[in-house]
């Protein structure tokens, strides 16, 4: 399978690129003025670092999920800026860091496929362009930092408010030394035809990348976003800890879908959020493919009549990996409706674990909600667990929820090989079903990628 | 020690949320240095001072979902269940021990109950225990046919704890039936081990209005045995049924079944969480739970956690939840036939409760059900 050895070294790929500056590790108020300082940002947001920064030395680590005990946060680096400018033009990112980007085909979906790409490497964005007929519409397409300065009214209206530092220990610590990531505000009424796209490498050992993304889509507006991120493989830990707030105003429509493939000395620990105003629709597609440990719950608030969320979810759990991934709904108003879709594979060891919450308020009359979780285990030494929490506060709602966890059939595997397959492309093939309403969910180039992973995935597991 | 949870995989653990502890309105050291002195039996003595090492040490849980924080426990009358248990008896129990939904529970009726008995049941035998506002403590071994029934009233405070060893080919069918007040609170924990070609059938009733927390825990040793479990709930005012139900599957081709159902009117609240445990080498397992709720007003309340953790792959195991309010084309059916709305809601909800109903008549305790429907089901 050449394609597969081709994948897993494009994504282990590891690049050579020179540092402008790089903080001290640990967690001090004197590093984290002086990312501030080296970032030159107004005195709001330093403050909030600050303000973060005291929120997460009272927090406890979470008390459910994933074991965190071995990320010492005294050895992790907070940011790592490449030496490297902001730029709208390819052929000026620096040779070492086009070549990362450009083996995962960066630059070339974005010609292909996208309105717009954001590319992150280590802790800046070092990369950010729109095609220019979008930006005539009153677009804003920005990395974090240059939005903070450009549009400050506008960005502090809206950081850190849906998912703010007192949230959880790693929304505090996100708070105080957040860094990258992309704003993007649609106006009234613009509907933008093609996805816009960030990616995010991490390529030095011991780092921490916490880029935070915000989208405001107008009333009546309409955008997709599509994030990936990979990394090289290391043997210390890294730690992701972004974070997305992602505000749906009045019959608008956000579609934000992700690939992750972090290396597997990464842990996840990711917030995602969104709150959708009347006849807002919000969908969400995740493939958690990567990482040591993910914890992820991309929550949706349905705080206006007839808003909708559906979300489609598939994780990949391989040797080694503990994936606590799964979704919350808090449905607050009534003709609300929600339907997630969760599906989980766990394999040569690997452990897949849903986690989800759906709330309906008191005030949430005539909503509808399903929920349904399948987990395939691919094997006798892997564990899929799911606990899903469902709260129904009136009587006035239509709620089910279901859930599976089965294997693949011996007579299904022995069908396909006596069509010629092997044994592994058998599964793999059986996999590959299991998975396509994700699948098809996605943009054609992002569907083939998640195709090769699964089975870059199946191979190191089952092969 | 039977654990409730328990996240393992390898090497790798995942964290588990407890709930924080008080100590404050717990019998304290006089009180158990009186007790153990008034004991004659020197064995039960033992076994009771080795409980009391731990329990002094554990706190009451603050239940958020079941808003309890603040127990009242009932003046200790100094009558010890133990004192009248053989020395066997106690090596027997001491064997057999598990965590229920709070260990201070379990620890609590191990020290400090008044009420219970030793069953060994090797013949075919119905057992009624009638148990009000007191704490307790049995256990059953059960090797011949046994059916029990259980009727617990809680007004004020119970906590209920039981055990079962149910050896090969017994066959056990259970009726709990709980009833409380406004204001009570009520705690049973029951815990079975179910060895080979076993067939155990377990119905619950739980109606009122007080808060009552519901342990009922199932480890399947064995293989070809049979658990089937039919919890059955109605209650209103401010009613907060916290209902846990655990199948831990250990043994090879078992069946294990929880299907829930019930109804609530004004501001009652269920929280229902079923938990299928399939351990690693317990193939061709079948397990599932179910769960559905009718809300019966609009400020009644449902809360689902229904739990499956897996760690064997030849298994098929499912769980379904559902709350939905009463299905409006049944009604009007009904209407059509010529009933009233209110005479077609009544129709359908006694319809949910009538397999259980058909089952008491046998032992002319349909009456408990009935009285609770027409309580709470307006």
């Amino acid at each position: 399978m050449n394609s597969i050895e081709f994948n897993e070294e494009k994504f282990n790929y590891v690049a050579d690129v020179e540092i402008e500056y790089k903080a001290l590790p640990g967690l001090t108020k004197e590093i984290i003025e002086e990312i501030s300082e080296v970032k030159n940002e107004p005195k709001w947001m330093r403050e909030l670092r600050i303000k973060s920064l005291k929120i997460f030395q009272t927090w406890h680590d979470p008390r459910f999920g994933v074991d965190i005990s071995e990320v010492d946060l005294n050895k992790i680096i907070p940011y790592i800026k490449p030496k490297a400018k902001k730029t709208t033009t390819w052929e000026e990112v620096p040779d070492e860091i086009k070549n990362a980007f450009d083996r995962l085909g960066i630059p070339e979906a974005e010609r292909k496929y996208f309105a717009g790409v954001g590319a992150q490497f280590d802790s800046e964005i070092v990369y950010q362009n729109i095609k220019n007929e979008l930006q005539k519409l009153g677009i804003i397409f920005l990395d974090m930092e240059s939005a903070v300065k450009e549009y400050p009214d506008l960005v502090k209206e809206y950081f850190m408010k849906l998912v703010p530092p007192h949230d959880h220990k790693f929304a505090a610590l996100h708070g105080a030394i957040w860094s990258g990531g992309t704003f993007l505000y649609v106006p009234k009424g613009v509907k933008v035809p093609l996805p816009l796209q960030a990616y995010f490498l991490m390529s030095n050992p011991g780092m921490s990348q916490l880029e935070h993304t915000i989208i405001v889509a107008d009333e009546g507006s309409e955008v997709t976003f599509i994030e990936g991120c990979s990394a090289p493989r290391y043997n210390v830990i890294n730690l992701h800890t972004g974070m997305v707030e992602i505000y749906v105003k009045k019959d608008a429509k956000v579609k934000y879908m992700t690939i992750q493939n972090w290396s597997k000395n990464t842990y996840n620990l990711n917030t995602k959020r969104s709150i959708v105003e009347e006849n807002g629709v919000m969908s969400w597609v995740s493939g958690s493919l990567g990482s040591m440990k993910t914890m992820l719950y991309p929550m949706t608030i349905l705080k206006g009549k007839g808003a909708k969320t559906e979300s489609l979810g598939i994780t990949y759990a391989g040797p080694g990996q503990h994936m606590d991934t799964g979704s919350k709904v808090v449905h607050l108003a009534p003709y609300t409706s929600s339907t997630i879709d969760a599906r989980s594979i766990s394999a040569g060891g690997g452990w897949a674990f849903y986690r989800g919450l759906l709330r309906i308020g008191n005030e949430a009359k005539k909503s509808k909600s399903h929920v349904q979780c399948s987990a395939l285990m691919l094997d006798n030494n892997s564990k899929s667990d799911t606990v899903p929490i469902i709260e129904v506060h009136n009587s006035d709602s239509d709620i089910g929820h279901e859930a599976r966890i089965g294997r693949i059939k011996d007579e299904q595997i022995f069908y396909l090989m006596s069509r010629g397959l092997s044994e592994v492309e058998a599964k793999s093939l059986i996999v590959k079903g299991f998975i396509e309403p994700i699948v098809k969910s996605l943009p054609f180039e992002y569907a083939v990628e998640l195709n090769r992973l699964i089975e870059m995935e199946i191979e190191s597991s089952i092969g | 020690m039977e654990k409730t949870l328990e996240l393992v995989l390898n090497n790798e653990k995942a964290v588990l949320s407890k709930p924080k502890e008080y100590f404050d309105g717990d019998y304290d050291e006089k009180v158990f240095v009186k007790a153990i002195n008034s004991m004659k039996n020197e064995f039960g003595k033992k076994y009771i001072m080795e409980k009391y090492g731990e329990y002094f040490k554990v706190g009451f849980p603050i239940w958020k979902r079941l808003k309890v924080n603040n127990i009242k426990l009932p003046e200790y009358k100094y009558e010890n269940y133990f004192e009248s248990l053989k020395k066997e008896d106690l090596e027997v129990i001491s064997k057999y021990d598990f965590e229920g939904s709070h260990r201070k529970f379990i620890l609590l009726s191990d020290v400090f109950s008044s009420k219970g008995g030793y069953y060994e049941i090797n013949d075919e035998r119905t057992i009624i225990n009638e148990y009000s506002d007191e704490i307790t403590n049995d256990f059953y071994k059960v090797s011949g046919n046994l059916t029990l029934i259980r009727i617990i009233m809680n007004k004020n405070f119970s906590d209920n704890t039981a055990r079962f060893i149910v050896e090969d080919g017994a066959n056990l069918n259970i009726y709990n039936l709980y009833l409380s007040n406004d204001n009570s609170f009520g705690v049973s924990n029951l815990f079975l081990w179910v060895k080979d070609n076993a067939n155990v059938k377990i119905r619950d009733f739980v109606s009122g209005e007080g808060k009552f927390a519901n342990y009922l825990g199932v480890k399947k040793l064995g293989k070809n045995s049979n658990v089937e479990i039919n919890p059955y709930f109605i209650g209103g005012k401010s009613a907060i049924f916290d209902l846990l139900y655990l199948l831990k599957f250990v043994g090879r081709e078992n069946i294990g079944k929880v299907k829930a159902i019930g109804a609530l009117s004004d501001e009652a609240k269920v929280v229902f969480r079923g938990i299928l445990d399939i351990k690693r080498g317990a193939k061709n397992v079948e397990a599932s739970e179910e769960e559905r709720c009718i809300l019966l007003s609009k400020d009644s309340k449902m809360e689902a956690i229904p739990s499956l953790l897996v760690d064997e792959n030849e298994i098929v195991a499912s769980h379904a939840a559902s709350s939905a309010p009463i299905d409006e084309d049944s009604i009007f059916y009904l209407m059509t036939r010529g009933f009233s709305e209110e005479e077609a809601k009544n129709s359908i909800i006694n319809g949910v409760f009538e397999p259980l109903i058909l089952e008491l008549s046998k032992y002319n305790l349909e009456g408990l059900v009935k009285s609770a429907l027409i309580k709470y089901s307006k």
